[in-house]
């Protein structure tokens, strides 16, 4: 499936990287991904899924996109980027990848995975963002990687006087 | 005969190189690419931008009113 003008339009700054392009924007519209559960990282998680085109289905609410008032502050046409329709028929065999491990993580201590080999959260932190931030921009980047089929290795780190490293 | 053609010629940076990467990714290796773009912008940067992407700049010529056409090879993988 070809992407649409207006998907050109607005995905324009992913398709852009090497790592995306359009197939790779393509594969990130047509992977629901479902968030399982309530936390400030999960929040952050599913807005910037969202924003980079991810159809998001909250199992909480048993039977639709997720609709949180961040999710729609970040993405107001979201839910509107539908693309794999069939999917919501047959959500039992939908692809899905459960965030929680990252709410998880959050409250074992701090420990947390990441794609072996990306660039480390220091450069997040200079950002001035929360670690709720951090983690969920960091929670959407293992998503979108993993959709992507690039490496999905695991790599833990701990959070050592505020500053995360790798263990 | 270059086996597609795409005019960007309209466009500005960045989505020049945008709407020529998709192409590149709808054709296949060995095809080659025919690009029509105008300004200083898009003919410093969409060679560059390609050998980048690992496909190869077969020749770039200047065509007058500020146009420039420029040939790639497209090399995937």
């Amino acid at each position: 499936m070809a992407l649409r003008e207006d998907q050109i339009l607005r995905y324009s700054r992913q398709i852009l990287l090497r790592e995306v392009g359009g197939r790779g924007q393509q594969k990130l519209l047509d992977a629901p991904v479902t968030v399982d559960g309530a936390s400030d990282v999960l929040d952050v998680a599913a807005a910037y899924l969202a924003a980079s085109g991810t159809p998001l289905f909250d199992r909480t609410t048993h039977g639709g996109f997720l609709a949180g008032t961040s999710l729609e502050s970040f993405a107001p046409d979201a839910v509107a980027v539908t693309p794999a329709k069939g999917w919501l028929g047959s959500f039992a065999t939908a692809p899905t990848i459960d965030v929680s491990l990252f709410r998880l993580a959050v409250s074992n201590g701090g420990l947390i995975g990441v794609p072996g080999g990306m660039p480390w959260p220091g450069e997040l932190e200079g950002q001035g963002s929360s670690d709720s931030v951090t983690l969920g921009a960091l929670a959407a980047l293992v998503v979108q990687r993993f959709v992507l089929g690039l490496e999905s290795s695991l790599v833990k780190v701990r959070n050592v006087d505020g500053r995360w490293q790798r263990e | 005969m270059p086996h597609a053609v795409i005019d960007i010629t309209s466009q500005v940076c960045p989505m020049t190189w945008v709407r020529v990467k998709l192409k590149l990714e709808s054709l296949d290796t060995g095809d080659t690419l025919e690009v029509l773009l105008k300004g200083d912008e898009p003919l410093r940067n969409l060679p560059r931008n390609a050998a980048d992407d690992g496909h190869v700049v077969k020749s770039l010529d200047t065509l007058g009113d500020g146009t420039s056409k420029l040939v790639l090879e497209v090399r995937h993988g």
